[in-house]
Parts: C-alpha cells; sequence; structure tokens
C-alpha cells in the first residue's frame, strides 16, 4: 500500500535524519501512532522544557493532515488544555507535500511566535494582549512546572 | 474543508458545502444595484414581470435570452410599467450560465490581451469583476497573474517520465518509469497523487481554486492541467465541470442557484444588500418556484428579509409558546389533557376525567390529605412572583398568537388554494363539457386561483409585518388595506369554491373575473403601499 | 496492518462530534473540564431529555461519564447523576449496570458514546421502565460513591 510505504519512509528519514530538539518514534503496535518528545525553543518560555506530544496518521493520510496534541501542559495562546493546537497547516493549509518532519518543525515554531490573534486558549490569548510580560512569565513557570526532562 | 466526511459529502450530493475560505463576500462591481435606468443601455434579454399573475403557470418564455451582449452592457434593463415592489432579473439554464461566461471570456480576452486560460482564470480570480481585473492588469500583469496563481510566461501543465532523479514527495516512488505531473509552478508529483489530491478536492465541491499540492505554493492547477490529469476520469471531470459552473454562480452576488429540489435554474437579480431593508427582491424561476432573491426562502413580499427570518426563527423555537405552556399549562396525568390553571388553589380537578390532583407536585389530590398546604414544594412567596411574571409573559404571548394564528390561517389556506386548483380543473372540465366552451374561455377559474394563491402568501407576509410594526395611524392606513386585500380574497376563494351557488354559469363568470380583477387591484394596491412605505421610512419597527 | 484509531485521538473525535452537537439533540455529551487534568478524557458528562409519552417525559437526567485507558475496547463507566428508577440502573448509586443493560454488555470498539447515551434512552422507554413511578425532579444520587474519596480506574466516582 502506498501510504504504508510512505509511513515507513518518513519513520526511515526521521531516524537516519533525525530533527534536532525534536524525537518521534512509533508506538508499538501501531505504524501511524508517534510518541513525540520536543525541546522548547531557546529564547522562548518554553526554552528548557520538553515537551510531550502524541501524533496520530489518519486513514486519509497524506492527504488529510496528521492529528497532533500536546500531552504535556502549555501555557500558550494556541493551545487549549487538552493540548490540541491550531495551526493552520494542521487544518486548510495541509499539503501531502508536507511531512511528520515539517508538521514538527511547524510546532515547534510555533512555541517560538505565539499567535493571539488566532486563539484557541481564549483566556490565554486574552493574557497575552493584554499583559505579555505576565503572559510570557506564566508560561515560563508552566515550563518549569510541568516540563522539566528529568520528569 | 477536510471536516466532512466522505458520507457526508456524499449524501450531499452535488449540493456542495462551500467552506468559508473558498467563499468570499465581496459586493459584485459590475452592474451595481444603483444604477440608474438611464445609465442603462440598450436592454438585451428583458424578462418582463408585468404580467406578475400570469407567471407561473402561463410563464411567457420569450426568446429574453436573445444574444448575448456580453457582461458589460447590462443585460436587465428597467421598464416604465415596473410596479414599485417589483425587480429585474433573468432566469439562466446550465448551457445559459455556460454561455455567458464564454461570452464574458470572450469579451474579456482582446481587453487584457493574453491568453484564453489565463483571461479565464483571472476572471474567476477576481470573481468576474471586470474593473479591478482590467485596472490591476494593465498596470501590473505580472503581478496580478502571479497573485492570481497563474503562470507569468504561459507555461502550460504537463505529464511526464524519463527522469531518473525523479522522487514523489508525496508516496516515495521514485525512477525514471515513473510518470509524473506538473502545474505551471514545476513542482512534480507522480500523476497517481496528484490524481488522488485533485480528486479528493473535486469531492470536496472545489475546481478552479485548486492549487498545487507544494505547501505555501499558490499556482493553480488550471482547467487545462485538471482535464489533462482527469482525462480518463469521465466521472470526476463532468464533476469537475459542474463545480466551474456552480462556482460561476456562487462567486457572484448577483447570481443565486433557484433554491427549489433538484432545480438546475439560477437567477440573476442585482440588488444591493443594503436595500433588503427596504425592498424584498421577488422573483420566479422557471420552474414556477416563487422565491427571495436575497434570503433565497419562499416569497416572502412585503416583509423585508431581516424580518421574515426573525419571524420564522420565532416560530421555529416557539420559545414563546413553550415557555408559556411550560409556567401555565400541565397534561392530567391521568388522561394527558391540558390543562390551564387560571387561579385559586392547587386543589386541581381535571375537566375530563375528574381527576383530582395538586397542580404544584401534580400528585394525587388524595394523598395530601390535610396537609395539602405541605405539599414539599410549595410556597406562597415564590408562586406569586412565578404568577406575576406569568401575565407579563402571557400578554407578549397573546399578542404573538394574535398574529401567528392569522398567519398561519393564511398559510394553510395557501396549501388549500393548490388543492382547489385540482378541484378548479375538474370544475372546468365539466364547464367545457356542459356549456361547450373553449378551453380559452374557462380559464378565468385557473386565473382565480392563482390570484388567491398569490394574494394568500403576501396576506400571510403582512402579518408578520404587523407584528412587528408599532401602533401609529401609519400602521392604520396599513391595516386598512390588508384588511380590504384580505376580505376580498375571503370572497373570490368562495366563489370559486362553490361556484355552481351563485347563480347562473355565464353570470358566475362574471362575477368569478370581476372579483378576480378587483382582487389584483388590491393587492397591487398593497403591494405598492408597502414598497413605497419602506422606502420612505413610513412605519416604525420594533426590530 | 489494521487501521487502528489510539483512545486518545477516538475521543477527540467523539469531543469534536460532540461539540458540534449531534443529529436530535435528545442526547449530548460533552468533556467534563471542571476535572483538574483534562488531558486525559476521562471524565465526561452527558445529558439525556427523557422520552415522551412516558414517566421521563419533559425530565432531563444528567449522567457522568468516565472512559478508562482501555477504552473504547472496553466500555466506559456510566452513572445517573440525576435520580431515576430504572432496571439495570442502581437504585442507591445511580451506576448503571454493565451486566444488565445491553449496550455495555455487547459493548464493540465501533460503539461510541453517543450511542451509549442514545440505547440508555431507549431504555427509559421500554416497556419494564415507560410507566415505573419516578422520584421527585430534581433529585440527585450522591456524588461521592467511593468510601474513601479516591477516584480510581475501577471506581471513577
Amino acid at each position: 500500500m502506498a501510504t504504508t510505504k510512505r509511513i515507513l519512509k518518513e519513520v526511515e528519514r526521521l531516524n537516519k535524519d533525525p530533527v534536532p530538539g525534536i524525537l518521534a518514534q512509533p508506538i508499538e503496535g501501531n505504524i501511524r501512532y508517534f510518541d513525540v518528545l520536543m525541546d522548547g525553543p531557546s529564547q522562548s518560555p518554553y526554552a528548557g522544557g520538553r515537551f510531550k506530544l502524541e501524533l496520530f496518521l489518519p486513514e486519509e493520510y497524506p492527504m488529510a493532515p496528521p492529528k497532533v496534541r500536546f500531552l504535556t501542559k502549555m501555557y500558550h495562546p494556541n493551545i487549549d488544555k487538552l493540548g490540541r493546537i491550531c495551526l493552520d497547516i494542521l487544518k486548510d493549509k495541509w499539503s501531502p507535500a508536507l511531512q511528520i518532519r515539517t508538521v514538527l518543525l511547524s510546532i515547534q515554531a510555533l512555541l517560538s511566535a505565539p499567535n493571539p490573534d488566532d486563539p484557541l486558549a481564549n483566556d490565554v490569548a486574552e493574557q497575552w494582549k493584554t499583559n505579555e510580560k505576565l503572559a510570557i512569565q506564566t508560561a515560563t513557570q508552566w515550563t518549569q512546572m510541568y516540563a522539566k526532562p528529568s520528569q | 474543508m477536510y471536516e466532512y466526511s466522505e458520507d457526508e459529502f456524499m449524501a450531499e450530493g452535488d449540493d456542495f458545502v462551500y467552506s468559508a475560505s473558498d467563499y468570499s463576500e465581496i459586493d459584485d462591481g459590475e452592474e451595481s444595484a444603483e444604477e440608474t435606468p438611464n445609465q442603462r443601455s440598450q436592454p438585451v434579454g428583458t424578462q418582463t414581470q408585468n404580467n406578475t399573475f400570469s407567471a407561473g403557470a402561463g410563464f411567457d418564455d420569450d426568446d429574453y435570452y436573445g444574444g448575448e451582449g456580453g457582461e458589460f452592457e447590462p443585460v436587465i434593463a428597467s421598464h416604465s410599467s415596473k410596479k414599485p415592489w417589483e425587480v429585474d432579473f433573468k432566469v439562466f439554464d446550465p448551457n445559459e450560465l455556460r454561455a455567458k461566461q464564454e461570452a464574458i471570456i470572450g469579451r474579456m480576452e482582446p481587453v487584457l490581451a493574453t491568453s484564453k486560460d489565463a483571461t479565464t482564470l483571472l476572471l474567476r480570480a477576481y470573481l468576474w469583476k471586470d474593473e479591478p481585473l482590467v485596472e490591476d492588469y494593465l498596470t501590473d500583469p505580472e503581478g496580478t497573474l502571479t497573485k492570481s496563481g497563474i503562470s507569468i510566461d504561459q507555461t502550460s501543465p504537463c505529464t511526464m517520465s524519463g527522469d531518473p532523479d525523479f522522487v514523489c514527495e508525496i508516496c516515495f516512488c521514485d525512477g525514471e518509469e515513473e510518470e509524473y505531473f506538473a502545474a505551471p509552478c514545476g513542482h512534480r508529483y507522480c500523476t497517481a497523487c496528484y490524481h488522488t489530491y485533485l480528486v479528493g478536492k473535486v469531492q470536496e465541491g472545489a475546481s478552479w481554486r485548486i492549487t498545487c499540492p507544494t505547501h505555501k505554493c499558490k499556482m493553480l492547477v488550471g482547467e487545462e492541467g485538471a482535464r489533462l490529469l482527469l482525462k480518463d476520469d469521465e466521472e470526476n471531470l463532468l464533476r469537475y465541470n459542474s463545480n466551474l459552473t456552480r462556482s460561476f454562480v456562487n462567486d457572484r452576488d448577483s447570481f443565486v442557484w433557484c433554491p427549489a429540489p433538484n432545480c438546475v435554474y439560477a437567477i440573476e437579480c442585482h440588488v444591493a444588500r443594503s436595500a433588503l431593508y427596504t425592498t424584498v427582491p421577488s422573483v420566479e424561476c422557471k420552474c414556477g418556484n416563487r422565491f427571495c432573491f436575497g434570503c433565497q426562502i419562499a416569497d416572502h413580499m412585503p416583509a423585508p428579509c431581516y424580518m421574515a427570518e426573525k419571524w420564522l426563527q420565532k416560530c421555529r423555537d416557539d420559545s414563546e409558546t413553550s415557555s408559556w405552556m411550560k409556567v401555565n399549562t400541565k397534561e392530567c396525568t391521568k388522561c394527558r389533557s391540558i390543562i390551564e390553571k387560571n387561579g385559586g388553589c392547587n386543589h386541581m380537578t381535571c375537566r375530563e376525567c375528574r381527576y383530582e390532583f395538586c397542580w404544584v407536585c401534580m400528585g394525587s389530590w388524595a394523598e395530601h390529605g390535610q396537609h395539602y398546604y405541605n405539599c414539599n414544594r410549595f410556597n406562597e412567596e415564590s408562586s406569586k412572583e412565578a404568577r406575576d411574571s406569568i401575565s407579563e409573559t402571557r400578554a407578549q404571548l397573546e399578542r404573538y398568537i394574535h398574529y401567528f394564528t392569522r398567519y398561519n390561517n393564511h398559510e394553510q389556506s395557501a396549501k388549500l388554494a393548490r388543492k382547489l386548483l385540482a378541484t378548479t380543473e375538474k370544475n372546468m372540465e365539466q364547464l367545457q363539457r356542459e356549456l361547450t366552451l373553449s378551453w380559452i374561455e374557462v380559464q378565468f377559474l385557473n386565473d382565480a386561483v392563482d390570484v388567491l394563491s398569490i394574494c394568500r402568501s403576501t396576506l400571510k407576509w403582512t402579518y408578520v409585518l404587523a407584528f412587528y410594526m408599532k401602533t401609529d395611524n401609519q400602521m392604520i392606513i396599513f391595516e386598512n388595506n390588508q384588511s380590504d386585500l384580505e376580505s376580498a380574497t375571503e370572497q373570490l376563494n368562495d366563489l370559486v369554491e362553490n361556484p355552481t351557488s351563485h347563480g347562473a354559469i355565464e353570470d358566475i363568470k362574471r362575477k368569478i373575473i370581476d372579483k378576480t380583477t378587483y382582487v389584483k387591484s388590491r393587492w397591487e394596491t398593497l403591494l405598492t403601499d408597502t414598497a413605497l412605505g419602506l422606502q420612505e421610512n413610513r412605519w416604525q419597527f420594533t426590530i | 496492518m489494521q487501521y487502528v484509531v489510539p483512545r486518545n485521538f477516538r475521543l477527540l473525535e467523539e469531543l469534536e462530534k460532540g461539540e458540534k452537537g449531534t443529529g436530535d439533540g435528545l442526547c449530548s455529551y460533552g468533556l467534563d473540564d471542571s476535572v483538574d487534568d483534562p488531558v486525559n478524557m476521562e471524565y465526561w458528562l452527558g445529558t439525556i431529555f427523557g422520552p415522551g409519552h412516558t414517566a421521563h417525559e419533559n425530565r432531563i437526567y444528567s449522567l457522568r461519564i468516565f472512559c478508562g485507558k482501555n477504552y473504547p475496547n472496553q466500555p466506559p463507566k456510566i452513572k445517573f447523576v440525576s435520580q431515576i428508577s430504572m432496571n439495570g440502573v442502581d437504585p442507591e448509586t445511580g451506576v448503571v449496570s454493565a451486566e444488565q443493560i445491553g449496550v455495555l454488555k455487547n459493548w464493540r470498539p465501533s460503539t461510541t458514546m453517543l450511542t451509549l447515551l442514545k440505547e440508555l434512552r431507549l431504555e427509559m422507554a421500554s416497556p419494564n421502565n415507560r410507566k415505573r413511578a419516578q422520584p421527585a425532579e430534581g433529585l440527585e444520587f450522591p456524588a461521592r460513591i467511593s468510601r474513601s474519596g479516591e477516584r480510581s480506574e475501577s471506581m471513577p466516582w
């Protein structure tokens, strides 16, 4: 099956040429289901944290986007309390030419550049707009509390 | 778009749903509704609506579609006999729609001095708004093409193979034997993946907006590309073409599809969004469906769209009725008849079955014995408050019910009028036989039923207008018109329903014809008055 | 390889359907986000409008649903919050019996929380239950069932 070939190839490339700061491993028993660890980008309130995500490739993949969410508690205007992520390429801007790798890089980039004008978590976005300094402080605290690599 | 599952989509059939990103709500630049009749040039195709009554049954199907004069000569002209409530419109079948697109493209091709494919895509990308397109294109052709996702050097999409370095970034197949496809941007994917990608979009309803699958690449695959990819897939090619026609209508504010089930016609009408507060653009499709161009629900003259929408929502919610029913009535737990409590104590006796019970807990009264004031949920203070709020609700509700009853009555009568048509036809046959009248001589009955039917519809909506109208002298004048039309309509209804009880046939015929003419004139009076009244802000409304 | 949607993504799908509102609106459900850590999506709230022409007419029943680690391979646990008298529902706690209610007994991974609620609604209108005398409206079963007050997979409430 073409899709399986694509998935296997992607996994192979992820292993051979891993993305710095991102670790994506298939979960045993389901080649479409991945455990992801992502380092918070430096120069961001998430720096120093290691975040857990899960990623699933639906039946229509790659014609439909992967489904991804954070498992680690996040304070971010585009991530809700279930870890769901508001990112255009995971929705209508998805292109079948994108890959797991590009998706994860885009998510990492979203951590560096929150977009409170297109919020998923309204209360966080509000805070981000009215008092960015405090918002960043809270995000840093949450990173310390929930995303320490030792945990 | 991805949120529609295959199943849902299949259920929708061709009636796909546009996603927000596909639809942009921009006013049609051309042929704006503000244009005065004088500014309009030669009428090309005019659908006269003088004789509104004959439309429908004996629709006068002139060759109104004549020669396609092109988009930029207004296709619709005003005519002197136009009534204040009438709007100009034109009905298109799918072939006429295609012809119209072709005509616009043919006209624009020399203006833009570029290929037909580029002209077509540019027009689509500009939602057929010629003025901004010409302005942008003549100022900056390359920028305009690039912005619209069209190749600047007229590169054609192509399929090829034989490149050993080729790798499809979608399925990772590779090698020189793989056939690939590229839009003018040059991004290559294997033909199989490109086809799957395109078909997925086509089945979601997309057509010309389909771009190269590469992330952030805005290059349009184009009709030429789509035809190449779908050359062996007739089913999807047909769907692609029908999506194209669909988007021609959907992309433009001056066009709507007739909302009747399975109807293939589209209607062109030029009425500005802002005019919908004071104008009711009623149109009639060739399929016979009368509807409002502004909101696409059934004709709701003389109530404007916003009012009709609000009213229908109110009826749907039926919120006032149900909330009133909730506080004022209960069902007898024994025989299920509805009981309203007018006052008095909680010891209730059902009128129907004589069951005795407590209003508060609905339990049998016998069980209350001597302790009836201690019913666990009874509280004098709270029930008093409840009663006060009830009278307020009740007053509002009674007003609503007053208007709703009349609205509903005309709706029901209109349905009966349709049945009447069947009986009328029988009556006509009978008359023909008995009096050896010609077919044309008995048409008066049909005309009468048509008039009845349209008057019922108008009367129905006058009650909505009245419901939202503030009481003043102007309203009294409106109500007089309404009541004149209403009584005339009822008289005509009676004549048509029981023709034989009104004397000799020639007599009845005369009576019906006269009454029909009279009702029609009352109808026109009322519509003229409301159309002008709305434009003059003669009435105050509570919404 | 067989196509399997993992628990979390399956629950996210159900959540999205529930948020959009499904069908007739007679049964609805959503995530209970009052819990400390909703990320595991274990605790859910359901609502059933009592079926017409039964003793449940015009009543709105609240329920709690618990989706364990092995959902949807194993059925969720479910209990009524609003008091109800019904076959297969514990009269003390409101817990719906997994042995007595067909939809739980015959649970398949393709069964969803919506199906579960709809089946319960049908059950309420079954000959056994439709005319049963019901407790006064507005009463609730005790919130906490486990004596220790601790929640666990086997005793989520």
